[in-house]
């Protein structure tokens, strides 16, 4: 059994839901215009995911195999609606800027999957923290998508003026549109990759408890000739 | 090759030398037992084993034995048994044999030199093919300078220090074999400053070929592995990021006049802002414009503009089979068919068919990138019907770009969008493999 520590750490570093899991990409692209958006998308899917698997992992005993999924999404889409007019009523601004990325929380790729993977086979404690540090996870990478953006793309940080504040600087407009998103996501996910390639050769990793052979991504040929790519084809 | 041939012939020699003492000592074996001595002369000629082909031992004629002693003899020991019975004298005569037997020596060890195709070398390298292009492109870019100033030496120069500096710090940072005396960085700085408006802030123009080495070049993997022509994938992220200072065009000539920069637009962004017919006035005859075109007297990027030149550069490479003639051949018929027929669908166009045909091939950058963006090794398909297939996509999609797009120009767009196709196009059609069949 492990530690809720170490439970928490894996959803916050070593299955990050962005840059390793690949998931819920949908709002880390498009609600990551601006750092304080990315931070304010991340808080509510924490509420909604730790929520979800909380009850579903209480519920796990009792729902039928065959109808789990539309329990999930009953539940997901529940907590999702509290968030959303929660969200409506005391932070008008910040719900006028994620738009319709709040209310899409209920198909976002992680509650449904936490709740798959893990909610169905440990208890109740183990979930929430699971959810906890998921949310952590994705809600810091949301913001450093953001920050980066906003940084370059506006030349604030938080809505802060930090580049703008010198007169001859002109943001790259490109940063806040949908390739900026991608090629900030890209660059930040090889980084992820490389770092953690780096720890684990290093003995970084035994500090944060984490397992050699699971860090390291897998083996890219240097080389993807025509002829390898033929021969899979 | 000397050593090859020498080879080729002792091999020949001691072939035939065998067929005759297969001929001449051992007839009824060949009669009795066609098949199998056509298998044993096979296995001499592969395993370079000296065999004796009188084998089988259905052939008890002393003269054979008397074969068996001159020539190497390694008959299997299955095949002894399936003879009748053999006189001692005989085995002994073959064990004396096969002391005396010099193994031969294993092929390709010393005669042959074995490697994998292609067997034929071009002098053509990387280095080489860069620094021709670029060579080519050269008068182009010295009457761009002629045409917008000297402020177009700077970008041109802010360009190639970009992606030379940004080339060589990233692979010293990555501790790689520094590439950037091949030309291929340098060439593609140039390509992206004969992209940018004379008149773009010199910061701008370094990033833009930063973006373009690091980015899109070697983020990918390096030279060869870019998806995107980097040159036009920088182009495109300067003109998203600071789309002001990427469509404000100098007039030709406004140095001369000792006043501040005097904008104009490109004839394209004329057309499509509706105010063809004030280009088409500005000149005094039909003539007059053609060659403001041809010889690149009109606003646009510094190194589009002059086309003849382009066209120049583009058939010596041509001549030199750097690249496909179908490429741009196909791609600005393409544009310039379906400009005949865009122009004439819900608006009326000012010009008859000649000027729009000339219009459409010489007022943008089509030029520049069919003779040197879409024939880009690394960003265009290998077969040469995958070529075309890819010309012509680009072709429709600028032409496509240009009547109804939200942008003035489309060859940038349509190249890089027929770039993120090169490899279904590849995986499509392929060249068959020698020696099978289409089904």
């Amino acid at each position: 059994m492990k530690s809720y520590l170490e439970i928490f750490k894996n959803g916050l570093w070593k299955e990050n839901a962005v840059f390793v899991l690949a998931l819920g990409l949908c709002p880390a692209l498009a609600v990551t215009t601006s750092a304080s958006d990315g931070f304010g998308m991340g808080i509510a899917l924490i509420f909604v995911l730790s929520m979800s698997v909380l009850i579903l992992s209480l519920c796990r005993n009792f729902i039928s195999d065959k109808v789990r999924v539309p329990f999930f999404m009953a539940v997901i889409a529940g907590f999702t609606t509290i968030t959303d007019m929660s969200m409506k009523a005391y932070l008008p601004a910040l719900a006028k800027s994620l738009g319709l990325y709040v209310p899409l929380i209920v198909v976002n790729c992680i509650p449904l999957g936490r709740t798959e993977v893990y909610a169905t086979k440990n208890g109740p404690m183990q979930s929430l923290i699971d959810g906890l540090g998921m949310g952590a996870g994705f809600t810091i990478a949301l913001t450093v998508i953001g920050g980066i953006r906003e940084l370059l793309g506006n030349g604030t940080l938080f809505k802060i003026p930090v580049l703008a504040a010198i007169p001859s600087f002109k943001p790259a407009v490109m940063m806040i549109m949908p390739a900026g998103g991608f090629i900030v996501m890209g660059i930040l996910m090889g980084i992820y990759a490389w770092y953690n390639k780096r720890a684990s050769n290093s003995g970084v990793a035994e500090a944060f408890g984490l397992q050699d052979e699971e860090l390291v991504p897998p083996e890219i040929p240097d080389e993807i000739t025509h002829a390898s790519v033929a021969e899979k084809n | 090759m000397d050593n090859i041939n020498e080879a080729v012939s002792e091999k020949g020699k001691s072939l035939s030398g065998q067929s005759e003492v297969a001929g001449v000592n051992n007839p009824s074996a060949a009669d009795d037992d066609e098949n199998k001595g056509l298998v044993r002369k096979t296995e001499t000629e592969t395993e370079k084993e000296p065999e004796s082909i009188s084998g089988a031992g259905s052939d008890k004629d002393p003269s054979a034995a008397e074969v068996l002693t001159d020539k190497a003899d390694s008959e299997k020991d299955g095949e002894d048994k399936d003879a009748s019975p053999d006189s001692a004298e005989l085995k002994i005569e073959r064990r004396e044999a096969k002391k005396k037997v010099v193994p031969p020596k294993p092929i390709g060890e010393e005669k042959y030199t074995v490697t994998s195709s292609p067997h034929i070398f071009g002098n053509n390298t990387v280095s080489k093919i860069m620094w021709t292009v670029s060579a080519c492109l050269a008068p182009a870019g010295l009457a761009g300078i002629y045409i917008f100033g000297f402020s177009a030496f700077w970008v041109i120069l802010s360009c190639l220090a970009g992606a030379v500096l940004s080339e060589y710090v990233w692979q010293k940072l990555n501790k790689k074999p520094v590439t950037i005396r091949d030309g291929s960085a340098f060439l593609t700085g140039l390509l992206l400053a004969y992209n940018l408006p004379p008149g773009i802030p010199l910061w701008a123009a370094f990033l833009g070929s930063a973006f373009a080495v690091i980015i899109v070049k070697h983020l990918f993997g390096g030279l060869g592995n870019n998806i995107f022509n980097p040159a036009l994938a920088a182009r495109g992220f300067l003109l998203m990021s600071w789309p002001d200072a990427m469509t404000t065009w100098w007039k030709p000539f406004q140095y001369k006049l000792q006043t501040d920069a005097i904008t104009t637009a490109t004839p394209l962004a004329m057309m499509k802002s509706g105010h063809l017919q004030e280009f088409l006035d500005s000149f005094p005859t039909v003539g007059k414009m053609f060659s403001a075109l041809l010889w690149g007297s009109r606003g646009g990027c510094l190194g589009e503009t002059c086309s003849v030149f382009l066209i120049l550069g583009g058939i010596f490479l041509i001549y030199k089979k750097y690249i496909d003639w179908q490429i741009p051949a196909v791609f600005m018929g393409t544009v310039g068919i379906l400009s005949l027929v865009f122009y004439n669908i819900g608006m009326k166009s000012p010009m008859d068919p000649i000027s729009t045909l000339f219009f459409s091939l010489f007022s943008g950058g089509l030029v520049l990138g069919a003779f040197f963006m879409a024939t880009d090794y690394v960003t265009c398909p290998i077969t040469l019907r995958g070529r075309i297939i890819f010309a012509l996509g680009c072709g429709v999609l600028t032409a496509v770009i240009r009547r109804w797009g939200g942008l003035p120009e489309g060859v940038c767009y349509s190249i890089l969008i027929m770039n993120a196709f090169v490899p279904l196009i590849d995986s499509k059609i392929r060249t068959t493999v020698y020696g099978t069949s289409v089904e």
